[in-house]
């Protein structure tokens, strides 16, 4: 029995290629705080604009994983076209890289594309793994974080 | 907030002196659904995740990622930066559990004027089950 490939040369062709990652957005105060309390970290520097600015920041600071407010993890289906039935979408993975601190008022872009597709055999069947790359630039044109998730199809 | 941790302080092989521990509920999973705009339903519909062959409602992967980050930054305090966070989600994690984050010292080294320390991490739950291993690069100042 000759097993087929859960990857296309359309698929193969896709990697590398820009997604759609959604549009720039401006960091808001009320983000940042629904997303310190979502982890259930009140930090002064997320929370307190003065205290941010007594330490020398230019409003109150965002959280490590703010860029992905609003990130389109779902941008690689919008590419990659399926030559099987996904019955279920894991999160496998995250990498972050952080060059620049965030604040609010700052103004975000990101831009994905496809790294990397793998794929394994599991428990639950075949499994196709997706990384992709995002990259954040401010406003000022400064590189501020890259992440890097995996995202896990099990084929039907 | 705590003393800050110098680059002097720091062990190769040592703990990280800190844990982050949450009881997890369908509150704490649909406030960070909302927080990061992630509404896929496997998140806040029980239903839906029962199909997906889940026993409720899973803890997004981000979310513990995060976790992971509130970890280090409480431990390295205001003059320390984080640099590269990792995670590798390994278990699906439910309402009802307590998840610990934890972590040791791997590596430190001085390079370009900075002092990095490399940090191995994880989640776990109540039963000591490692849902997420991780890895952080931070640098912290020095003394001299």
């Amino acid at each position: 029995m000759t097993e087929k490939s859960l990857i296309t040369e359309e698929m193969r062709a896709a990697i590398g290629k820009p997604l759609n990652s959604g549009g720039s957005f401006e960091v808001e105060k009320g983000t940042i705080r629904n997303m310190a309390e979502a982890m259930n970290y009140l930090n002064p520097l997320y929370l307190d604009e003065a205290y941010a600015r007594s330490k020398g920041h230019s409003s109150v600071l965002a959280p490590p994983m703010l860029p992905t407010y609003d990130l389109q993890l779902s941008a690689p289906l919008e590419v990659l076209k399926f030559p099987f039935p996904v019955v279920a979408i894991l999160h496998g993975s995250d990498e972050w890289e952080f060059m620049a601190d965030v604040h609010a008022g700052d103004v975000l872009t990101p831009q994905g594309k496809i790294m990397n597709l793998t794929e394994k055999d599991g428990n639950r069947g075949k499994m196709l793994f997706i990384t992709s790359e995002i990259t954040y630039t401010n406003q000022r044109g400064e590189l501020v974080a890259v992440y890097r998730p995996t995202e896990i199809m099990i084929a039907g | 907030m705590n003393a800050p941790v110098y680059f002097e302080d720091v062990t190769i092989g040592q703990d990280i002196p800190h844990q982050v521990k949450e009881i997890i509920t369908t509150r704490s999973v649909v406030k960070w659904a909302a927080a990061v705009k992630d509404f896929y339903e496997i998140h806040y519909d029980k239903d839906f995740a029962r199909l997906m062959g889940m026993p409720d409602v899973i803890v997004h992967g981000p979310n513990k990622c995060a976790l992971l980050s509130r970890l280090v930054l409480e431990w390295i305090g205001e003059l320390g930066k984080l640099h590269k966070l990792s995670c590798t989600h390994k278990a699906s994690n439910f309402p009802g559990e307590t998840l610990t984050c934890r972590g040791k010292v791997k590596d430190k080294y001085s390079r370009e004027g900075k002092n990095y320390v490399e940090c191995e991490l994880w989640v776990e739950n109540q039963e000591g089950k490692i849902a997420a291993p991780g890895l952080a690069t931070v640098s912290l100042p020095s003394k001299n």
